[in-house]
This record gives structure tokens, sequence and C-alpha cells, in this order.
């Protein structure tokens, strides 16, 4: 009897949550068909048989790998291995570049006291706030100065010069490593340097990774800045750009599944560094939040 | 008050940036679009390597590889260095605005980039060969590159308009003579024909045919809030809620036709996949004539070309202009048709018995007589005509007159 008395509250409290949980899941599974719906599209459309830039039905009526090959192999058009080698170098030296300015910087921002160091550090972030594409000419002009203009190594100095523009969030991280660490490290004879090396940085691998992440993706997604700099030099541009030229009026129709194809391959190595530094990254946000 | 400092300081910064950016657009290039072409020898001195970079879209690099081997063979007394890049001809004049320096000696361009590149004084007027070069191409495509009496580009093309195309198994020659005949062909068998009046390029054609938006002293004249605009607003109200009449440009009419759809208006760059699909039943003529305000009217067209321009800063401006006379001469504009399917601007090309077999240059000739030069449509027209369109498409429009006045308000704003 007793029993029944406190059995039917929690039942009825049981059935709430249900319910709860319920519609909840429900509406997240709406919104992750919105979000994956354009993904899948994608996919399917990369595997499409058929050409053609638009098809009113959803379902591909033949699939088939071939687009892939032609990407990879058919070269004399669009030369996307080529252009996909040039994104990759870009990528792999603007990230180690932009990785290293910005926990340098967090770091001076964050363990060193000096004049003018607030000052410069608002200056900092006001300026990171600015789209780097309003000084584009003026990059274009000095980088034309310096010869630099269509080459790679002129592309590597767009997208790491600015790094150290964007420090908030590492210094957030570095804030929160006790400074009595720094200081046990001083007493043994250790300068700042050393500190920075051989005691943060270990310390420091969620924030590593999320920077690598995030500046590893820049090159793989800027088109308004390779354009500029590049002009017309096929053999230099990166896979945003040469895409684009698929999908240009007289093409499009020919070429728009292999462009597909191609936005599906570009995933890939970002994938790839995405899962093997999974868990790390995860890390990386939360820690710098919730500790900062 | 750390603060006011450290925001001044950011403001000057970004001031310089911006300094940076006026002071490249400002300076006037060296040279000017109208320097001479120099008393060098043709093709510079002997033994000497002219070097020339040439820009083209991707799809025209091999045509261009062609033209550049061909042009060597029939110069064999001097060594070009020929280099090749990638800019598209509707991208060419925003790539040469950035740095002329860096830009193309010899580069493909539309036609609605030639004043603002005539007036940045960034092309090199055509001073070698021009009486030969107005007479061999159509007038009108010389007329666009004409400016002021100076010849400032090569014609390449005459084939940037559109014309409409038809399923021969649905609308009868006949029929599609008349805006009437194809709805009421397209309504008889339950089809769809598209008229895209939400594309800005297109909507001007039922003004066109009104007599409205012409050109006069090279500016066009935006009044069509008048009677004429009124009817022309009304007719493809008419158009719209003809039961026949599908929504669509580019996408819906190559996806539809043979199947959905009966016809739609379209251009040369939709040709392949619309003949492919409608294999022997493939139709293409000149837009219909339209009951406007209660007259039978033939429905008008925007126009435009592509043309070859040399750069006012060519290090070699008698090599870049000489091939780009070779660029565009007979011989290469019909290997452009041959390779690529352009429409030549070339007399000779365009009489050409392959040209002449080809139905849609062949549509797009016959639209040209009703057609006008885009060349210089205010900048301020397209948005809001696009929107108009749409407002048309989805029966917005109640008091036409009011909406017109609007529009023609935002254009003259706009400019």
């Amino acid at each position: 009897m007793k029993k029944q008395n406190i059995g039917t509250p929690a039942y009825h409290l049981t059935f709430r949550t249900r319910a709860f949980n319920f519609i909840s899941h429900v509406a997240l599974t709406v919104l992750s068909v919105i979000w994956l719906f354009p993904v899948f599209w994608l996919l399917l459309n990369s595997f499409r048989e058929e050409s053609g830039a638009y098809t009113s039905y959803f379902l591909p009526k033949g699939l088939t790998f071939q687009n892939y090959i032609n990407l990879f192999t058919n070269t004399g058009l669009y030369d996307f291995p080529l252009w996909f080698m040039n994104t990759l170098i870009v990528a792999i030296f603007s990230c180690l570049i932009t990785t290293m300015f910005v926990l340098m910087t967090s770091y001076v921002f964050s363990r060193l006291r000096f004049p003018a160091r607030r000052p410069m550090m608002n200056i900092m972030l006001v300026l990171g706030m600015f789209p780097g594409f309003m000084s584009m000419v003026a990059v274009y002009h000095v980088l034309k100065l310096m010869n630099l203009t269509q080459t790679l190594t002129g592309l590597v100095i767009v997208y790491s010069a600015g790094a150290a523009l964007s420090y908030y969030i590492a210094k957030g991280f570095f804030d929160t490593i006790p400074r009595a660490l720094d200081e046990a490290a001083t007493i043994d004879g250790a300068s700042k340097n050393t500190v920075f090396w051989r005691i943060t940085l270990p310390m420091s691998r969620p924030i590593i990774t999320f920077t690598l992440l995030s500046s590893f993706i820049a090159p793989w997604v800027d088109f308004i800045f390779v354009s500029v700099l590049m002009k017309g030099k096929a053999d230099k541009f990166t896979v945003a750009l040469g895409l684009r030229q698929m999908i240009e009026r007289e093409t499009v129709s020919a070429y728009f599944t292999q462009f597909c194809a191609g936005a599906v391959v570009v995933s890939i190595p970002l994938v790839i560094l995405f899962l093997m530094t999974q868990k790390h990254y995860v890390g990386g946000i939360t820690g710098g939040a919730t500790k900062g | 008050m750390k603060k006011l400092i450290a925001l001044t300081l950011a403001a000057l910064m970004l001031l310089a940036f911006m300094a940076g950016c006026a002071t490249s657009s400002d300076s006037p290039p060296p040279g000017g679009g109208n320097a001479s072409p120099g008393s060098a020898s043709p093709g510079g001195a002997p033994g000497e390597v002219i070097d020339l970079l040439v820009w083209g879209p991707q799809e025209g690099q091999a045509f261009l590889q062609k033209a550049i081997e061909e042009f060597q063979a029939a110069n064999p007394g001097t060594t070009y260095n020929f280099t090749l890049g990638v800019v598209g001809e509707d991208m060419a004049q925003t790539r040469l605005s950035e740095d002329p320096e860096a830009g193309a000696d010899v580069f493909s361009f539309v036609d609605d980039g030639l004043r603002n590149l005539v007036n940045a004084g960034m092309l090199y007027e055509v001073t070698r060969n021009a009486d030969d070069i107005k007479s061999r191409n159509v007038e009108s495509s010389v007329d666009i590159v004409t400016l002021d009496g100076k010849l400032w580009a090569y014609p390449q093309t005459a084939d940037n308009g559109y014309f409409f195309f038809y399923d021969k198994s649905v609308i009868s020659e006949e029929d599609v003579k008349s805006l009437d005949g194809i709805i009421a062909a397209s309504n008889a068998a339950g089809k769809k024909f598209t008229y895209p009046i939400g594309v800005a390029w297109v909507t001007a054609s039922w003004f066109l045919a009104q007599g409205q938006l012409s050109l006069v002293d090279g500016q066009q004249v935006c009044d069509f809030n008048n009677a004429n605009g009124v009817a022309a607003v009304e007719a493809m109200q008419a158009m719209v809620n003809s039961g026949a009449w599908g929504n669509g440009w580019v996408d819906e009419l190559v996806e539809g036709i043979g199947t959905t759809h009966s016809g739609g208006v379209g251009g040369i760059w939709m040709v392949a996949d619309i003949s492919a699909k409608l294999g022997d039943n493939f139709g293409a003529t000149k837009l219909p004539t339209a009951k406007i305000g209660g007259k039978e009217v033939q429905l008008s067209s925007f126009f435009g070309c592509k043309h070859v321009g040399v750069n006012s800063q060519t290090k070699n401006p008698v090599a870049a202009m000489e091939f780009a006379d070779f660029l565009t001469s007979e011989a290469m504009q019909l290997l452009n048709f041959e390779m690529r399917g352009m429409g030549p601007s070339n007399k000779n090309a365009g009489a050409s018995a392959e040209v002449q077999a080809d139905i849609a240059l062949a549509a797009l000739a016959l639209q040209s007589n009703y057609a006008v030069s885009q060349r210089d449509v205010l900048g301020g027209y397209w948005s809001p005509v696009e929107a108009l369109g749409n407002m048309i498409i989805n029966n917005e429009v109640t008091n036409i007159q009011a909406a017109l006045d609007e529009v023609v308000a935002q254009i003259t704003e706009a400019n």
C-alpha cells in the first residue's frame, strides 16, 4: 500500500521525463537532418553517374566512382591533384607558423609584465576583429614589393602573418596554468624561455591542437586572398580557386559532379586531422572556456 | 583613457591600410591608354625573346594553346615566350584593376567592362591594322568597342545574348513565332516553358520591346515608369498567369526540356545540354512576339560580345597587338567556334557553312536584329529590376505605376 503511494508520483515523473526526452529527441533529429542534408546531397552528387548541374530528383539514377577517378587522372583541363598538393603544402606550413605565433604571443601576454601590455592587448583584440580582406589590396602590394605574389610562400605569409592577433583563447588557457609551476622552475634556474618550452607547452596539448586545427582549415576554405594573389597562375591555385573554375557558366553542366567529388576529397585531410586530434580538441575548447 | 588610446591607435592603423588601398587605385598607370605603339620594328629585334602573358578561362586554354602554336608558326623569325593564365572573361576586368602591372598583356573580357577599363587607362588603343579590324567584324561588335571614335579592343565573339529554345515535338515552327502560340501549344501538351523575368538581363526584353531603356549619348535612359512600361508589366503578368509559364532559368530549362518543359529562353552556353536532350527535336529561334498593350510586338533582348584587349602597361605593345589581331582573325574565330562553340563576330567566319548550319547561332543572329547593346547599361539597373521581376512572378504587383516609379527612382538614385 505504502509502496504504491510512493510509486504513482514516481511513475508520473518518469512519464513527464520520457515525454520531454521524446520531444527533445524528435527536435534534435529534425535539426540534425537539416544540418546533414546538404552534406548527404553533396556525397550523392559526387557519385552521380549522369552529368548535369541540376536534377529535379534527389536520388541519382546511377552511381559511379568515375567522378573521383576523373578528378585525379583527367588532369588536362583541371589539375586537381596539383591544386590539392599546393593547398596541403600551404596548410601545413601556415598552420605550423600560426601555431607558434599564437602560442608565443599568448605566453608573453599571460606570463610577462611589461609597459603597455594592456594597451597592446586591446589594440590587437580590436585589430583582430576587422575582417582580413579589408586590407587585401595593401597586403597584395606589400607582397608585390617583396616579389612574393603568385607564390605559395606569399600565401603562407598571408595566412600566418596576422596569427598573433587571435591570441586570446590561448592566453585564457595559459592563465589557468598555476604560476607556482613557473616560479618553482625559475627557482631551479629556468629562464622564461625554458619555462615556455619545458613547462607550459607540455601542459597545453589541448590548446595546441585547437590552434593547429583552426589554422589548418583556413587555406582550404579561403577564396578571396588566393584569387587576388595568384591572378591567372593556374599551377599555383589552391583547391578553392581551382574547383571554382569547374563551375563556370560554360562548364558547370559537364563538370558539376566532379566538382562535388572534389569538395568531398577536400574534406578528407580535415577529417583525418580532426580524428587524430579529436580528444584534445574537445578538451581544448572546454578547457579554455571553463577555466579561463 | 587607456581604452581611448588603444582605439585611436587601432583607427590610425586602419587608416594606414586604407591609405594603401587608395594610393594604389588612384595613381594613373604610367603610359596610360593613349601611349603610342612606339617605333619598334614588328616582332622586335632579332634574337630577342618576347614575353607575352595571355589570360583566358580554364576551358579555353586548349584553344589559346593552339592559337599560340599557329601564331608562332606564322612568325618564324621571332622568339616568343608565351605564358597562359587562367582568368575567366568575366573576371578579367577585376583582376586587371587590382594590379595592371601584373595583368596579362593580352586578355579576353566581356563588354560591360569596356568603359571602366578605358576610363582607368588600362586598355591600349588599337593603333595597328584598325581599319581592317573594323571592316572584317560585324558592325554591332565594332560599335561596342568604339568609344569617342577610337577602337579599344578586338571583337572576338558576338554571342552573348539570349533567344528561344524549343522542343519541336511540342511547339511547331508556326507556334513558336508568338507567345500566344507557345502558351497554347504548351498548355495543350501539359508542359511548361520558361521565360525568366526574375533575371534582370531577360526582364529587359519586355521594356526594350516597348522602346524603353534606350541609349542616348552612351547613357541608358531609365524612365520606363510610363504607359509603355505599365503595358509591359501587364503583359508579363498575363504570361506568368497563363498556366504554361514555369519559373526558372538555366537549371530548370536544361533539366526539364524534353520531359516537363516545352521550351524556354536561354543562351549559347546551354546548347550542348539541350541539344543532347532533344536530339532531332532540337529547335532554337528568335524570341517570340507578344501582345503588349493590345499590339503584337517583337520581344527584344540585350546583346553582348567578348573582346580581346591589350594591357596599356604591356612591355611589348607591338607583339601584343599582333597576337590579339591574330587571335581574333577569321581562322581563329572559326577555331574558337569548332573547339568551344563560340559564335564569331568576324563576317566571313559568321557566313561560313559550319556556323550557318548551327541552329543556335542562327537563332542568335536572327534575334540580334532586335537586340540592344548592353555595354552602357546603368550599374544600378540590375537589382531593382530583378526585384520587380520577382514581384511580378509572385503576383505581388497591384499598383503597377507605383511599382515602376519606385524601380526608376532606385535606379536613378544608384547612379
